[in-house]
């Protein structure tokens, strides 16, 4: 099947360097660029089985029923969950899909392969040493690491290798993107997922500039050369990386949305205005609504949280919701054109929720409209008085983070991953079990930590015991959210089962019809 | 340098189409729906009585650490609980892994709790009788939170921000008590002598000397102490910031020393006989985690 529309057909310019045509886009992919992008992706979802593991440990461990982890492995291993999963899976698969954006779909080259190939080494030397110091439990202080709690000054230089690392990255998107269009690869208007990506990218190196200003400060710190760095300042410039970052992986999983749109089911937004437009939005409101961290903090005055938390967070949900009406929309609109024109609901019957695309999709833009609620209500003011620090903010964490953008670059790379290397997915109908599978258990787990975090059940606490006498509910809900941390880590295994055995043992292939299956009737 | 494919770069599909009527009034619905929330959450942070606490104040952990020993002092029981009077503030010092004092208060009486951290970020978290109150304790800044409780119990306090690997034994209590019960031990504690103990500088001749450990663990400097039999008397000092006393107990005995905070001096005393007794700190939590010793009496 060849994908219809969204992509431009461009004029490209022979280099000297190798490339090929893709036999299901029509796309010039320059050697370069498809060895950077997998290799950006492989990364990703080796990060991602080691924040999986250590959550998957730490899930289970939680549930009182099973309690195995003693505090210094526990602390351990939650640092490790955090910072693999939030932080070096989502960054290594966006910087994949910023080469891929920037050079295959703009038939052009990268701009620098060194660049790209320094950027990766530092990137995956800064996250082996991150690992190694959490593994050796000497950064038991959380991904935040909020001072006064200090790690070894080994935990810092890993987050600012990485750091760099990324920066370098989205220096050669933009000049990739620059040097493609200065040589007439590209002309006119960007590709959507490229437009997307790009205002992931400017949101990208605000937060890493900021999570500079924090972690700089703190090595130092660490390391005893100045004698105090105060927590509210280091909370204030570390939640501008913090939160920006998560805007980074919303706009992500909002490109991967469409990507797998167009993959899937060839369709693409209805108007190509209102889609950009919703971008933008994100751009401009997402710097200020790091405040939602200090709702509950001394000596920041109401009103600035007011704005930067609740007035900036409700804001926040415009664009969303503007995407997950333009995804479905474009959607229903491709449907309708291709026939199913029965009633308002027809063009549902169309859609194979048999295939993975549709599995994924599905899960994720449900996941992440559940989680925009439960952000909604806990950026209220008042509100995060009964819920900050409580388990409801995890309900709400692996709502977006997982459920939403987790579900969604899995769905993206399972068309990412065969088309570059040109092997037929392994295992079937395994992805869309996979999917949905991850999606149940997330959900079985998001009603479970809710309902923990109503009851005042604490995150980021090895036990809930306290000696007995807990409030009734308390060890129920975590008991129950254990069932669904093992539902969706079997799901998980899954995909990074799927995701080796493709680039291992997945059939050659150049046939359309085996790499790209769509997933309507 | 050959072109290949060269084709009219055409914009990408759905430019030109007209922005379609449903996406409009979507766009409309949303925008209204954000600004009703928005203006529903305005009215109630300035109209209802469910807000975060306003009152801060920039402090240091020895400053505040010298105002919760003031308070602790002069309303804490011979179990190291305040008794809070109606009308006056109260405190509470967070610090790795206790909430010190526990405090006592009265029923339907609204109280301001000045609450701050003696190391590093604690949360405070009310979670005991169906409360959920979450706020973020810093060093440096004391947040005074207003509240009434409205009936009598004993309720959970924990810590819920990642304190270390202590953190998730850091629990306490807030009692709540009748007014009765209030205005009966601000009667008795009137009357009642302090406790067998004493503080302040001056120890009496062969006062078994222990120190708390300087840099904030929770320990003495010695595990074991010898005496001979009669009154024993240990002097402890205090060179960390947090609160820490000395206390004796076994065979019988059960005897406790004044907290005391950074440069104080606890001492406890007691008759005691032949035997081996445990000398400990009884700030909550602190002997669990190892600030205790024997005493072999002889």
């Amino acid at each position: 099947m060849a994908i219809a529309e969204p992509l431009p057909r461009v004029v490209s310019i022979d280099r000297p360097e190798t490339s090929r045509t893709c036999t299901v886009t029509g796309l010039r992919i320059y050697a370069g660029a498809q060895a950077l992008t997998l290799a950006n992706a492989v990364a990703a979802v080796l990060a991602l089985a080691a924040g999986g593991l250590f959550g998957t440990l730490i899930g289970l461990s939680r549930a009182p029923a099973l309690e195995f982890l003693g505090p210094g492995t526990f602390y351990a291993a939650l640092t490790g969950h955090g910072v693999a999963a939030l932080v070096l899976w989502p960054i290594f698969f966006e910087v994949a899909a910023m080469v891929f954006a920037s050079s295959i779909l703009l038939n052009a080259r990268v701009w620098s392969m060194k660049l790209g190939w320094l950027s990766f080494a530092l990137m995956t030397g800064g996250s082996i040493v991150l690992l190694l110091t959490i593994l050796l439990g000497d950064a038991s202080v959380m991904f935040t690491a909020y001072p006064p709690l200090v790690a070894t000054q080994w935990f810092y230089i890993g987050y600012l290798v990485f750091a760099v690392g990324a920066l370098g990255a989205i220096v050669n998107f933009a000049l990739t993107i620059v040097a493609a269009r200065a040589e007439g690869a590209q002309e006119g208007s960007l590709p959507l997922i490229t437009y997307g990506v790009g205002c992931a990218a400017i949101l990208a190196l605000l937060s890493i500039l900021s999570g500079l200003v924090a972690l700089i400060p703190a090595w130092v710190y660490a390391n005893g050369w100045t004698g105090t760095l105060e927590p509210i300042v280091y909370r204030g410039w570390f939640w501008g990386l913090g939160h920006t970052l998560q805007y980074v992986n919303v706009i992500a999983m909002v490109v991967a949305w469409y990507g797998i749109a167009a993959f899937a089911f060839g369709a693409g937004p209805v108007n190509q205005k209102f889609t950009r437009f919703a971008f933008v939005l994100y751009l401009i409101i997402a710097v200020p609504v790091l405040g939602h961290h200090f709702l509950v903090d001394p000596s920041i005055g109401t009103t600035t949280k007011f704005v930067g938390g609740t007035a900036m967070g409700f804001a926040l949900g415009i664009p969303s919701l503007m995407h997950g009406l333009a995804v479905m929309g474009g959607i229903e609109a491709e449907m309708r054109a291709r026939g199913a024109v029965t009633g308002l609901f027809g063009w549902l019957k169309s859609l194979r929720f048999g295939h993975f695309a549709t599995a994924s999709l599905t899960c994720s833009l449900l996941i992440f409209a559940v989680g925009g609620w439960s952000g909604t209500v806990e950026t209220t003011l008042p509100l995060n008085l009964v819920n900050h620090n409580t388990m409801g903010v995890p309900a709400h964490i692996h709502s977006v983070v997982v459920g939403g953008t987790t579900l969604a670059f899995m769905g993206f790379a399972y068309y990412l991953v065969p088309l570059l290397s040109r092997r037929r997915l392994w295992g079937g109908r395994l992805a869309t079990v996979q999917a949905y599978l991850y999606g149940g258990g997330l959900l079985l787990m998001i009603v479970a930590q809710t309902w923990a975090g109503a009851l005042g059940v604490p995150r980021r606490t090895q036990s809930i015991d306290y000696g007995g006498g807990t409030p009734g509910g308390w060890d129920a809900s975590m008991n129950l959210n254990g069932v669904g941390v093992a539902f969706a880590s079997t799901a998980g295994v899954l995909f990074i089962v799927i995701m080796v055995a493709t680039l291992v043992l997945g059939k050659r292939t150049d046939d359309p019809a085996e790499l790209a299956e769509p997933a309507f009737r | 340098m050959a072109v290949t494919e060269s084709s009219v770069t055409a914009p990408p599909p759905g430019w030109g189409r007209r922005f379609p009527r449903d996406e409009k009034l979507f766009f409309v619905v949303i925008v209204a729906t954000t600004a009703l929330m928005t203006a529903f959450a305005i009215g109630w942070v300035l109209w209802s009585g469910h807000n975060v606490p306003r009152a801060t104040e920039r402090t240091t952990p020895a400053a505040f650490s010298a105002q919760v020993q003031a308070f602790s002092k002069k309303y804490a029981d011979d179990q190291g609980r305040a008794w809070v009077p109606p009308g006056t503030d109260a405190y509470m010092l967070a610090s790795r892994y206790s909430w010190y004092p526990e405090l006592v208060l009265q029923a339907g009486q609204e109280y301001r709790i000045w609450i701050s951290s003696g190391d590093v970020l604690h949360g405070f978290s009310l979670v005991g009788g169906g409360q959920n109150l979450n706020l973020e304790i810093a060093p440096n800044h004391s947040f005074g939170v207003r509240l009434t409780p409205d009936d009598p119990g004993r309720y959970r306090i924990i810590c819920n921000e990642y304190c270390g690997l202590g953190h998730q034994e850091m629990t306490s209590f807030l009692t709540v008590v009748s007014p009765a019960e209030m205005s009966q031990h601000v009667a008795d504690a009137g009357t009642t002598t302090g406790g067998t103990g004493s503080s302040g500088s001056g120890t009496s001749d062969g006062a078994l000397k222990i120190e708390a450990d300087a840099g904030g663990a929770l320990a003495f400097d010695v595990t074991e102490l010898t005496a001979r039999a009669g009154k024993v008397a240990i002097t402890m000092s205090n060179p960390s910031p947090l609160p820490h006393n000395v206390a004796i107990k076994g065979g019988g005995v059960d005897v406790k020393g004044p907290v005391v905070f950074k440069d104080g001096t606890s001492t406890v005393s007691a008759d005691l006989q032949p035997g081996t007794y445990t000398f400990y700190c009884s700030v909550p939590g602190h002997e669990a985690a190892g600030m205790k010793g024997t005493l072999v009496v002889k």
